[in-house]
């Protein structure tokens, strides 16, 4: 996919969030295969996006800080009102506006990578703002239910969605937004991130029917996890910037309403797909 | 040294849920998780609602069936181990 010299601009979205995307490039950069992940997210939308992100691609200063960092500026009353970001190949600002999110970051080094960074930490703000969860997880679809894989990096979760699916198929590789709609009835939206082979297929939304914490071991097993168990490792993977007590609540009841389904589950899991016969 | 008398406050970077008898309470400052017993349950709902140590004691000692002064104990020592923690603080009233 090769974008203009200027300045190329894409409307997506997940999980109804609207975002608006425009990359200015000096000079034709190496995207990789990520923007064209992103275009099969593209959405023709009519509303004003919630998050809108100018990204500068050019090269950094030898001096950049090396080590990633999120800086959050507040209110008075704890609501975040900007985000600065700094990671070994880029370095930006979020700021809320009106209700909406504006971003200016400059990029360098690994684009791709860079990228997913920034649409990322300001799709969690989007999250946090609605009650829904960006989860560290990879996700699949099978016989029209969502089975979700969560989980730090490391622990499978692409390996789980690519290469263990048993004829399922990949739904999110990396993170999956989760929306409540009631107890019995959790959304999982798709998201673009981490698809460098692109096997993704673009935006999805499907209901969850099981929420798996994994681990690699050299035998399958799979244990239901009582309600407190599932919130600890639901907050470990869920990427939270407030510290508004509102927002807060919120977040933490989403996050019990999720663990209190009795769908979530401890999976141990060796590299053959034979543990699916334990959760479906 | 808490005041006996004191009113405290739950700070703003803590939410809390029931869940069944116990308590989840988050601490994002310190990315803690914790979960309550039904004891601290009832004493962190009831700092929460602006009660005092008084009301708080009263409130444990009916519900737990023990005196007022064993839960008065009980009660403070629970609550120096919350401010310890950052989770509340005492109010200050002038």
């Amino acid at each position: 996919m090769l974008l203009p010299s200027s300045c190329s601009t894409f409307r997506w979205s997940i999980a109804e969030n609207l975002v608006e995307t425009c990359i200015k490039a000096s000079h034709r950069p190496l995207f990789g295969d990520w923007i064209g992940s992103l275009h099969s997210y593209a959405a023709v939308e009519h509303e004003p996006p919630k998050l809108r992100l100018t990204i500068d691609i050019r090269p950094l200063p030898d001096d950049l800080i090396t080590h990633a960092r999120c800086d959050f500026g507040y209110d008075a009353a704890g609501e975040i009102t900007s985000a600065k970001l700094i990671g070994q190949s880029f370095v930006g600002r979020l700021v809320r506006e009106q209700g909406r999110w504006l971003g200016q970051f400059t990029i360098g080094g690994e684009i791709s990578g860079s990228m997913e960074n920034v649409l990322r930490i300001g799709l969690s703000l989007l999250c946090e703002a609605r009650g829904d969860l960006l989860l560290h997880a990879s996700a699949v679809e099978r016989e029209g239910a969502v089975y979700v894989f969560s989980g730090p990096s490391g622990a499978g979760k692409t390996t789980i969605a690519t290469e263990l699916t048993a004829g399922a198929t990949p739904v999110a590789l990396e993170r999956v937004v989760l929306r409540i709609r009631d107890r019995d009835h959790i959304e999982v939206h798709s998201t673009p991130f981490s698809d460098p082979t692109r096997v993704l297929l673009g935006p999805r939304v499907g209901r969850m029917a099981r929420l798996c914490f994994i681990e690699q071991a050299d035998r399958h097993a799979c244990d239901p996890l009582a309600p407190f168990a599932a919130v600890q490792r639901l907050f470990a993977q869920t990427l939270v910037c407030s510290r508004r007590q509102g927002q807060l609540t919120r977040t933490l009841d989403a996050v019990s309403r999720v663990a209190e389904t009795g769908r979530c589950m401890r999976l141990l899991f060796c590299r053959d797909p034979g543990f699916w016969n334990m959760i479906v | 040294m808490v005041e006996t008398d004191g009113v405290y406050r739950i700070n703003s970077h803590v939410a809390f849920r029931t869940f069944g008898k116990e308590l989840v309470v988050v601490d994002t400052l310190g990315q803690r998780l914790l979960r309550l017993n039904a004891t601290g349950a009832l004493v962190f709902r009831l700092l929460d609602a602006g009660q005092g140590l008084p009301e708080v004691a009263a409130a444990v000692a009916r519900a737990f069936d023990t005196s007022v002064e064993q839960a008065r104990i009980d009660a403070l020592s629970f609550i120096e181990e919350l401010e310890k923690r950052g989770l509340v603080e005492r109010r200050v009233t002038t």
